[in-house]
């Protein structure tokens, strides 16, 4: 069994992008392993490789950066993982309209939206932190996409794409609707939390 | 009961969800009521004004906030309850609601080992794990039965057996004909003693193997464990329950099980308005003497 001391190679590629393009504090980043499978840099609290352990080893931790024509670029799993630490470079979309022409198109130029385009401008080009934050919503980091004048591309997995058009969709026309007032459900009324204890039942 | 629908719970994913008010609010918004469950920390009852499903197809379901899971499947990880910075192998893990748990009251420290073997099955763990923000955890593929020996035997072990999945009945009613299929029960219930045998190889002595299944057959709950009894190094632990329950059966069809099978847990879908689940724990002993076997509540 080879136990890994930290890789220093993929934890400077990591660093280059979760800290210095996100802002993910070094200390933290640092706390973890990275392995290199194919083209992912995988993440884990494990620091021994155990691909090399097991014949039929499937994955280990979660899949932080792929390479991409030999560009690194992070995934929806890592920004999603490191969400509450990203200080830089989170475009905030709060419009569901504008979210879903870029999710169906896959690019929209920034002008096509004042907010867009005031900032994507003042950065850098590069790789940013798409977050989903309409209206009584807390903020969500649903994966990355790229500002490469004058476009934004969304690099939303396509095999979860779909799904997340879909909901998005689905809030866009619920919210057309008024919402349900919590209010008017029964035990529920000061506070949407109630505890509870089911009633004791006897064995059938 | 068992014709009306089951309700739908969510535990909230501690290891992504940085504020649950904010979740509660926002789910509150699209008209999402949640209720907390007493002696279940972190799972909740979803009332809701839209169709039941539609809580899958939010955001912060997508993003990894919260998982959809049944009360009775919450209890069994609940019950395992591992520890931070401990080793656990789940043998029988997709899709992955028990092993996400499991990490979640791990805290993400220590070393998870899932495994599974169907394919189609290992891609909904593998989702779930990176949804979920799971990184201590190694997926494999192996037959439960021929699960290799791991370089430090396991804290814990958790069989979830594959099963005729009697107790799912509300959830799926096609799971109505298997009910009364005794071949069926018979065949799957020489698989679950073979499972619950290899994990009790694997752990290591003194380790917590919790046994489950989501059917109410004694053929493959507490005849499995009986069996187990008889010729491996396991005895029975009590299992202290504060939400409502029935035991393990000691006697079906003209025999007579140990008596200590009462330390089971029974999961009926009255009790917890849920499905069904049976519910085992074991630790590992020295040998298999019978003398040995349980602990005294």
């Amino acid at each position: 069994m080879t136990i890994h001391s930290q890789n220093p190679e993929l934890l400077a590629i990591v660093q280059a992008i979760y800290h210095e393009r996100f802002g993910v504090p070094l200390h933290l980043l640092n706390q973890y392993y990275y392995f290199q499978r194919k083209d992912m840099i995988w993440m884990s609290t494990l620091p021994a490789d155990y691909r090399q352990y097991f014949r039929g080893f499937q994955m280990q931790g979660i899949r932080i950066i792929r390479y991409s024509r030999h560009i690194q670029k992070p995934t929806t799993a890592g920004l999603q993982f490191w969400a509450p630490y990203l200080r830089q470079h989170v475009l905030t979309i709060d419009d569901p309209h504008l979210m879903i022409q870029l999710l169906q198109r896959g690019k929209l130029p920034a002008d096509i939206d004042a907010h867009l385009h005031n900032t994507l401008t003042a950065w850098t080009p590069g790789y940013v932190a798409l977050a989903w934050h309409p209206a009584q919503s807390p903020l969500l980091i649903l994966g990355c996409a790229q500002w490469k004048p004058p476009h934004l591309t969304h690099h939303i997995p396509r095999r979860r794409l779909p799904e997340l058009l879909h909901t998005i969709e689905l809030q866009e026309t619920t919210s057309a609707e008024p919402p349900a007032n919590p209010t008017t459900h029964d035990q529920h009324q000061s506070n949407n939390i109630t505890p509870t204890t089911p009633p004791c039942c006897p064995a059938p | 009961m068992i014709q009306t629908p089951e309700p739908v719970y969510i535990r909230v994913n501690t290891l992504k969800c940085p504020d649950r008010q904010e979740l509660f609010a926002y789910l509150n918004t699209w008209g999402f009521t949640l209720q907390p469950i007493d002696g279940l920390p972190d799972h909740y009852r979803v009332h809701h004004t839209h169709e039941p499903n539609t809580i899958a197809r939010t955001i912060p379901h997508w993003t990894g906030w919260f998982y959809i899971q049944d009360i009775a499947s919450g209890l069994v990880s609940q019950i395992l309850n591992p520890k931070p910075g401990t080793t656990l192998l789940d043998l029988c893990a997709a899709p992955g609601g028990k092993t996400t748990h499991c990490a979640q009251l791990m805290h993400n420290q220590g070393t998870i080992f899932a495994n599974d073997i169907g394919t189609r099955r290992l891609r909904a763990l593998q989702t779930n794990l990176l949804r979920m923000g799971v990184t201590c955890c190694v997926v494999t593929r192996y037959d439960g039965l021929r699960y290799p020996d791991l370089p430090t035997p396991p804290d814990y072990v958790l069989v979830d057996a594959p099963c005729s999945g009697e107790g799912r009945i509300r959830q799926d009613p096609k799971h109505k004909k298997r009910e009364a299929d005794l071949h069926f029960i018979h065949q799957i219930s020489g698989k679950q003693k073979g499972l619950l045998r290899r994990a009790i190889t694997l752990a290591k002595k003194g380790a917590r193997i919790v046994y489950s299944t989501c059917t109410f057959a004694p053929e493959e709950n507490e005849f499995v464990i009986a069996y187990v009894l008889e010729r491996m190094p396991v005895r029975l632990i009590p299992i202290h329950l504060n939400l409502p329950h029935s035991r393990g059966i000691t006697r079906w069809e003209n025999k007579t099980l140990p008596p200590e099978m009462e330390y089971c847990v029974r999961i009926y879908p009255h009790q917890l308005d849920s499905g069904g689940m049976f519910i085992a724990l074991l630790e590992k002993t020295d040998h298999n003497n019978s003398h040995h076997r349980t602990q005294t509540p």
